[in-house]
């Protein structure tokens, strides 16, 4: 598995020559959409919107990709779409990219959040019970 | 070019990669690592330089002699072509 650190300051470069960012997510949080090894594709934020899917770097130096769950003036809070628990206090600063579609290893298909599946997925998933039932099925 | 376009070579601390390029977008999934001699190897044939050029110039910066340098850089080439990096 390739370790995030190492290509960071490539998503930083890609970013500066307009270009996005493409590579692959290891975990479960975000599952059932994610699944590890799935090619997930960065570009650089310009708004964030609340169930935005964003790639941070959390205060102890370790990188996530979570939804935006809540804006606050404090902050974004952060939660993955199989977790329960939610981060709040995220600074602007702290996100580096938006993804903007992904690529299922699964499936061999590419998905670019439009649509009205993801539409629909993306009101289900603010919900905890929603969350919690996704992570006891999938 | 015989390079293909459609791949970059970067350089994050000491390390070298050459990465694809999807619709202009870095894709991180198929990289190539590679040394500093192949990064060269890759800027040289990216100016379309021949073989024996590539070998004059690695004699030049490393201690190393004529018969392995240019085995090691066609082998090298041959990498690049099987990932369709090179194609002449």
């Amino acid at each position: 598995m390739i370790r995030v650190e190492r290509f960071y300051p490539l998503i930083i470069e890609a970013f500066n020559e307009g270009r996005v960012f493409t590579f692959p997510i290891n975990g479960t949080s975000m599952q059932p959409l994610l699944h590890t090894n799935d090619l997930v594709t960065l570009e650089r934020i310009s708004t964030i919107k609340k169930g935005d899917i964003i790639f941070y770097l959390r205060a102890n130096g370790q990188f996530v990709l979570h939804r935006v769950r809540r804006i606050r003036a404090d902050g974004y809070t952060f939660v993955g779409d199989h977790q329960t628990q939610e981060e709040a206090g995220i600074k602007l600063e702290q996100c580096i990219g938006k993804a903007i579609s992904y690529k299922s290893v699964r499936k061999d298909k590419e998905y670019n959040f439009k649509g009205l599946g993801y539409w629909i997925y993306k009101h289900l998933v603010r919900f905890k019970l929603f969350r919690l039932i996704c992570g006891k099925l999938l | 070019m015989p390079i293909n376009e459609n791949f970059i070579l970067k350089n994050i601390g000491n390390e070298y990669m050459i990465i694809p390029l999807v619709d202009g977008g870095i894709s991180f999934n198929r990289v190539f690592n590679v040394t500093e001699t192949g990064a060269l190897t890759f800027n040289l044939l990216k100016e379309n330089r021949t073989v024996t050029e590539i070998v004059k110039e690695i004699l030049a910066l490393y201690d190393v002699s004529e018969e392995v340098c240019l085995k090691d850089t066609n082998e090298f080439i041959e990498q690049l072509r099987m990932r369709g990096i090179y194609n002449d």
